[in-house]
């Protein structure tokens, strides 16, 4: 078994001042309002959270929307990271990503 | 009476009589035989009732009229100057031909009333060929930012002793005067800089203001750098681009090098603070925010040509973030940080990363996007995932059509440059669009689409632009019909109502897509005419339908399920640009068998273009014509075949040219039979809420009457023509259409 040392949750594109949860298995673990991607690095925020323990499900709430990605922390190597965007017509995608370089 | 803007002909220099013995009309930049320009009369522009009649020169204050007049000032640069300055001989003879000194450049005017900020593009480094400037009102002490404008593409006029460049303007404000005609004597690389003298004109020659504007700097615009660096990090000085493959020429580039090649100077204002920091200190947004209200010593909350750039190590974000600008909080992109972490090994890469780090936070500042987040602006551009540019990412890189993409691919062709239209953006974007402090990031973050579709500051022009879709809500596969209204609300020349329809030029569409990207619709079929203009006015409404589904450039525009966003802009005679409301169209996915079908059948290459030209016989497009017959015999009854039995029955009605290889003409006739079953099913689906939209059911009506008419057929055509205004009546058609369909 390898071990996971993060989990990041990046919101990326499309966010405007919106209210958005992450919640793991149902809970809620990070909650926001006023979120809106600084689109000089396309990004909103990297939500940081602990690796959890067992396969969860991840899911992003944003506008009444939702969408989810299952992660096993208990497999993985490194950092888990997912990214979360909303295109321009409001569509909610929540995807595995790896760290891209940024400007 | 009051100067209400600067390109009237009581704005500006009176410098009418000396101008009328010089200058050429303003028409023979634009057409020929030339003829004299009316020039307004001296006593007129003096007018002692004018409340910002111009001063006698003696009179002027010398004051800095901009933060950027008071760095020229701070940096002992005098432009004062003598209004048409002549250009001091040459002495002696001169055995070779000398250079001549570059036109190009910015100039100022002197603060008569407004103050000009002239920028003349036509030569020297990338010329882009345009024209733009900024005015400031001058009142007492005080200067306000009043109106920026541009002209996109301009025509030059170069003879021996002056360059005359012309070309039509776009503004901020509302006005008639909107032809701008710069001359500018021409002189030796040795002599002073001459000045640029412009003058406005209305479309039909009528002369407005006169400004004379001294030579200032060869520099577009002049912006002022301050650096300061964390403990520890080196900053970046300079790079040889010639050290790694690279796609332009070899040269030692430093962050204002590269500002300087694109036409903006870069002033370093030196000072560069160290910033201490703990060991392992990562900022974040807001304490780089921090930072800089602390540490930029010319930071101010308000506009101004000022950047503060700080040489940081790391940012909680990641090893990944290079750089970031993070000035997002009240007036935007004063600030933007590079991070040093992963790149400071000294190595050729890391020198090249940093150079690009630097030029590309710099660019975000000027209110550039990334080149593949152009869609996410407001409003919205297509995104240049292709570009070799500063502003790409060299990861995202993707050139197209096959060929290799990303970061190998960038760098091997990456010519250390801004692409055209972000440097059309930097030179002359207007002046809120780029300066710093000045609009949010990303709104007229380009200026090539964007300018056109921003909401005007002021629209005094007393027309509006009305869109909206036949179909707010339909299913995916059904054809997209716009109906675009133009409203005259004071009598005024306008487009004729069919000169409305895209096909013609006038009126341009850009469509938001929910796969991201936006369409700048270029319909297939493109029809040149000459404007025919027509009075209206009393808010006299000139609606036209057009289908809008495909494009020559995309093809099928709405083929994905999803939110659909459109706005379109007109040109109206005097140049001026009316910005339509935004409509949108939701396009939701099949339900049934049927649906699919059709809509597959109706989605196809070849079925847009048929339904484009309203049917053909061409073989080249039977493939779609056969989907439209389809349609047509298995799905009579579905929704979406009233728009297939439009384009056969439109077809039918008219005759077919065929040329066959060996250049025989055949004419195929009308089949009025046919069109009568298949237009008339169309439209008699259409007389109430469904179907049709009502502007194409009058268009088919007519179209078969007249094609009755062409067949001798006279009492059919009568009664159709009847039928149809009948018709129009009982739905309140305003004037326009129902006196199209009397004609």
């Amino acid at each position: 078994m390898t071990e996971t040392s993060s989990l990041a949750v990046e919101l990326a594109e499309g966010f405007a001042d919106d209210e958005v949860a992450v919640l793991v298995d149902g809970e809620q673990v990070w909650h926001r309002t006023g979120v809106t991607t600084n689109y000089s690095v396309g990004l909103a925020d990297v939500v940081h959270l602990p690796p959890p323990p067992h396969e969860a499900t991840v899911e992003v709430r944003v506008r009444g929307k939702a969408d989810t990605q299952r992660v096993d922390a208990t497999s993985a190597a490194g950092e888990i990271r997912l990214r979360a965007r909303l295109d321009p017509a409001g569509s909610l995608a929540l995807a595995e990503a790896t760290e891209e370089t940024r400007y | 009476m009051t100067i209400m803007e600067p390109n009237a002909p009581v704005a500006g220099e009176n410098l009418a009589l000396d101008l009328e013995k010089t200058t050429e009309s303003a028409a023979a930049g634009m057409a020929e035989p030339p003829t004299e320009a009316t020039t307004q009369p001296a006593e007129q522009a003096a007018d002692p009732s004018a409340a910002a009649a111009p001063p006698a020169f003696e009179e002027l204050p010398t004051m800095p009229a901009t933060a950027e007049d008071a760095v020229r000032q701070v940096n002992g640069h005098d432009t004062a100057i003598e209004p048409a300055a002549p250009v001091a001989p040459i002495p002696g003879p001169v055995p070779f031909p000398l250079p001549r000194r570059q036109a190009s450049g910015r100039y100022r005017s002197r603060p008569l009333g407004y103050q000009l900020e002239l920028r003349v593009d036509v030569d020297g480094k990338r010329p882009l060929r345009k024209l733009s400037g900024d005015y400031y009102a001058i009142s007492g002490s005080t200067v306000t930012y009043f109106g920026s404008w541009t002209v996109d593409a301009v025509k030059v006029t170069t003879t021996s002793s002056t360059i005359t460049v012309v070309g039509t303007a776009r503004t901020t404000w509302s006005t008639t005067f909107t032809v701008a005609k710069v001359t500018i004597p021409r002189a030796m690389i040795f002599q002073p800089a001459p000045p640029a003298t412009l003058r406005w004109f209305t479309s039909s020659g009528a002369a407005g203001a006169t400004y004379v504007c001294g030579w200032e700097s060869a520099a577009f615009r002049t912006v002022e750098l301050e650096q300061d660096c964390e403990t520890g990090v080196t900053p970046f000085a300079s790079y040889d681009t010639g050290s790694l493959t690279s796609g332009g020429a070899a040269r030692t580039l430093s962050t204002a090098g590269a500002y300087d090649e694109a036409g903006v100077q870069m002033l370093d204002t030196g000072g560069a603070n160290v910033i201490n920091t703990p060991a392992g200190h990562q900022w974040t947004n807001a304490s780089l925010h921090h930072a800089m209200q602390a540490h930029f010593t010319r930071w101010q909350e308000r506009p101004q040509y000022k950047i503060w750039l700080l040489h940081a190590r790391a940012h909680e974000y990641g090893t990944g973030l290079r750089g970031i600008m993070f000035d997002q909080q009240g007036l935007q992109r004063q600030g933007c940080a590079s991070f040093y972490q992963m790149i400071s090994s000294g190595s050729a890469q890391d020198k090249r990363e940093q150079l690009y780090v630097n030029v590309h936070e710099l660019g975000h500042c000027f209110n550039l996007y990334h080149s593949f987040h152009k869609s996410y602006m407001n409003p919205p551009l297509p995104n240049r995932p292709g570009s070799l540019s500063w502003m790409n990412y060299p990861q995202n890189y993707n050139p197209g059509s096959g060929a290799p993409g990303g970061p190998a691919a960038f760098w091997a062709a990456f010519p250390f440059q801004f692409d055209n239209l972000e440097l059309a953006h930097l030179r002359h974007g207007f002046r809120n669009s780029v300066i710093m402090g000045g609009n949010p990031f990303g709104t007229g973050a380009a200026l090539e689409v964007t300018d056109e579709y921003l909401d005007r500051v002021s629209d005094t022009s007393g027309l509006r632009l009305r869109i909206a879709p036949a179909q707010p809500r339909s299913l995916l596969g059904t054809p997209t019909v716009l109906e675009i209204s133009l409203i005259a609300e004071r009598t005024q020349q306008v487009h004729e109502r069919d000169q409305l329809h895209p096909k013609f030029g006038f009126v341009h569409l850009a469509i938001s897509r929910p796969r991201g990207d936006v369409v700048a619709h270029q319909p297939p079929v493109r029809h040149c005419v000459d404007p025919e203009l027509v009075l209206s006015g009393h808010d006299a409404k000139l609606p036209v339908s057009a289908y809008i589904g495909y494009d020559a450039g995309v093809g099928q525009i709405f083929e994905d399920p999803g939110t659909y966003r459109i706005r379109a802009s007109y040109a109206a005679p005097d140049g001026t640009i009316i910005v339509s409301n935004t409509a949108t169209v939701r396009v939701v996915a099949p339900r049934t068998r049927a649906d699919e079908e059709v809509g597959e059948l109706l989605l196809g290459e070849q079925a847009g273009m048929a339904l484009t030209l309203l049917g053909s016989d061409s073989p080249y497009l039977a493939e779609g014509t056969d989907a439209l017959e389809t349609v047509v015999a298995a799905h009579a009854e579905h929704p979406s075949a009233v728009y297939a039995q439009l384009a056969l029955g439109m077809n039918a009605a008219r005759p077919f040219t065929d040329v066959d290889a060996a250049g025989n003409v055949n004419v195929r006739g009308r089949d009025l039979v046919r069109a009568d079953a298949l237009l008339g099913a169309a439209i008699d689906s259409s007389r109430g809420s469904e179907g049709l939209d009502d502007l194409t059911v009058y268009q088919a009506m007519d179209y078969l009457a007249s094609s009755h008419a062409a067949e001798g057929d006279d009492t059919t055509a009568r009664a159709m023509r009847d039928d149809a205004a009948q018709l129009a009546e009982s739905k309140n058609e305003p004037d326009s259409v129902r006196r199209s369909l009397e004609e």
